[in-house]
């Protein structure tokens, strides 16, 4: 293989991992922050109702 | 969340003007011609797990002390970003050793204790994600979190103490091996590593402070 190509693949690999790696933390965070929201939602009904 | 957002178009400002320098406007290696643009990868991912790690301890410090989740919050984020940073600084090693060193890995101090701190942190991982008892866990872990970040010194010293393949540090306290605008494109890349670092961490520890939310309401 030659010099590039192992540039190449290093930094692909790099790129790659970290990219999915935040990509997935912020879909992972989005969800948290939906399910906080609806709980408290919940939580609001429950206690108008009450 | 502002922080993070500002923080989140710094690192992608950084990463790619420390890419373009590294890739583009460094020249080789008078010794390992092209391959020392994967050292401008590879000493941040290095650099990084070392203040990971350091987050973990001092986190972890402070949990045990004050027991309050928030320290704890950090130190389990930061130790989920130490070892991915860690997994990559083997990786990168790894990649830029085969064509230069000849070999994918040797049994070299500096390599040796570096996958040792990777497996003391997954092992951090596991002993909260496998304890019954999650305030039991935290705390096992803070215990995990300090010893295991005594393997750091020993990582950066063993270049000094032990007969090693792996080069000594360039960069040392007045003393810098390195030319000029190879000196600039790692230090940009490292800049940009640890911004990066900062806006996950920022993200891993509101991810975790909702979760324990979620969870303490259900």
């Amino acid at each position: 293989m030659t010099p590039l190509v192992w540039v190449a693949v290093a930094y692909g690999i790099v790129t790659a991992t970290l990219g999915l790696y935040t990509l997935g933390l912020r879909r992972r965070l989005r969800r948290s922050e939906a399910e906080a929201r609806a709980q408290a939602g919940t939580a609001d009904r429950l206690a108008q109702t009450r | 969340m502002r922080w993070s957002r500002w923080f989140g178009g710094a690192a992608a400002s950084l990463l790619a003007a420390g890419a373009y320098v590294g890739l583009f406007a460094s020249p080789p290696d008078a010794f390992q011609g092209e391959y020392v643009r994967i050292m401008y990868a590879h000493v941040p991912n290095a650099w990084v797990a070392y203040v990971a790690f350091a987050t973990v301890c001092a986190a972890s410090v402070l949990y045990l002390w004050k027991r309050a989740p928030a320290y704890d919050h950090v130190a389990h984020s930061a130790a989920e970003l130490g070892v991915l940073f860690t997994g990559l600084a083997l990786v990168t090693g790894s990649i830029w050793g085969r064509p230069v060193w000849g070999t994918w890995w040797t049994w070299d101090a500096r390599l040796v204790t570096t996958a040792m701190l990777f497996l003391i942190y997954v092992g951090y991982l596991l002993v909260r994600g496998l304890a019954d008892d999650p305030a039991r866990g935290a705390r096992l872990a803070a215990v995990i979190g300090i010893v295991g970040f005594l393997d750091v010194p020993v990582i950066h010293y063993s270049v000094v103490w032990f007969r090693t393949l792996h080069q000594p540090a360039s960069i040392t306290r007045g003393d810098i091996h390195l030319a000029p605008p190879m000196l600039a494109a790692l230090l940009l890349s490292l800049a940009a590593f640890t911004v990066l670092f900062v806006y996950l961490l920022l993200l891993r520890v509101r991810l975790e402070r909702l979760t324990a939310q979620v969870e303490e309401r259900a």
